[in-house]
């Protein structure tokens, strides 16, 4: 068979396969994305629940924080002031925000988030920030 | 006062002034839950300086794939400070998507990229939420495949075909 007709008909097959592999499958899906779930950029498998308590709490109205794709500009930058902090740091300061207020900022945090946010979700949150601000 | 000093002190005045300002305007957005699919019931929860319940505002969820916006407003709940849209992401693929608060709408507040199940929305013709995403076969791949296919032997048998014509009689 000559190269271009053997090349020709390669190219065709593999077309027509993949025309007929995204057949029943939602043929526009983007690549790598899985049928029938949600995937939040940043994360794999399923979205951590401390990015829905981050979500939920507004941080990312004040902070900027990557994992989150936050862009908050009226306090710190979570991604650098948290980064090589310990989970302790930073569950003091979700829960007592004066304890220590960062250089250049007013001491502007609510202080009730040991009240607003559950224990369970707390955690999970704390963690988030923990994993996001090691990347 | 020199006429060069006032300018220079009221420029120092709004350099100071303006974030002062700013920061006395702000209003946290918060989200029940992140994006489920392409239907999207969710409720948004606006406080002024991350305390204070807001009323009487109109937040919206803005997404965005491409050339392709769609604005979604929140309606009050009827609980101080929360409001209530139903966005309905017009195909899959990815999508951003952020919330205007409202209130100063000075910054978005914007939240990770998703990618949902279903088919891409052209921006020409957006596919209704409703509309059948299981997929068919895509013609876009399948014509151009099958007219290769085609052409392939064609291609070989062509060379073959002017070989076997005869010779023209001299």
């Amino acid at each position: 068979m000559r190269p271009a007709a053997a090349a020709l008909a390669a190219v065709g097959a593999a077309l027509v396969i993949a025309a007929l592999a995204t057949a029943g499958g939602g043929g526009g899906d983007e690549p790598g994305q899985s049928a029938g779930r949600v995937q939040v950029e940043g994360t794999t498998g399923e979205p951590p629940r401390g990015l829905a308590v981050f979500a939920a709490q507004g941080c990312g109205s004040c902070h900027s924080f990557k994992p989150a794709n936050a862009q908050g500009i009226l306090a710190p930058d979570l991604t650098l002031s948290l980064a090589g902090r310990s989970e302790e740091y930073i569950r003091t300061s979700i829960v007592a925000p004066s304890a220590e207020v960062a250089p250049n900022y007013g001491d502007m945090m609510p202080p009730d988030y040991a009240q607003r946010i559950a224990p369970a979700d707390l955690d999970a949150l704390v963690a988030f920030l923990a994993e996001g601000s090691r990347r | 006062m020199y006429p060069g000093m006032r300018l220079l002190l009221a420029v120092l005045f709004l350099l100071v002034a303006a974030p002062a300002a700013h920061a006395g305007g702000f209003a946290t957005v918060g989200l029940s839950s992140t994006p489920t699919g392409t239907d999207w019931p969710v409720e948004i929860t606006v406080l002024q300086h991350g305390r204070t319940p807001l009323d009487n505002i109109t937040p919206r969820v803005v997404v965005t794939q491409g050339a392709t916006t769609r604005t979604f407003a929140g309606e009050p709940t009827g609980k101080p400070g929360v409001y209530a849209a139903h966005v309905v992401f017009p195909g899959g693929g990815r999508w951003e998507y952020s919330v205007r608060d409202g209130f100063t709408d000075a910054m978005p507040h914007t939240f990770p990229a998703v990618t949902l199940p279903g088919r891409v929305a052209s921006p020409a013709s957006p596919v209704p939420a409703s509309a059948d995403d299981g997929g068919g076969v895509d013609l876009a791949l399948l014509i151009p495949g099958v007219l290769a296919l085609l052409a392939a032997p064609v291609l070989l048998l062509l060379p073959r075909a002017r070989r076997r014509s005869p010779e023209p009689a001299l």
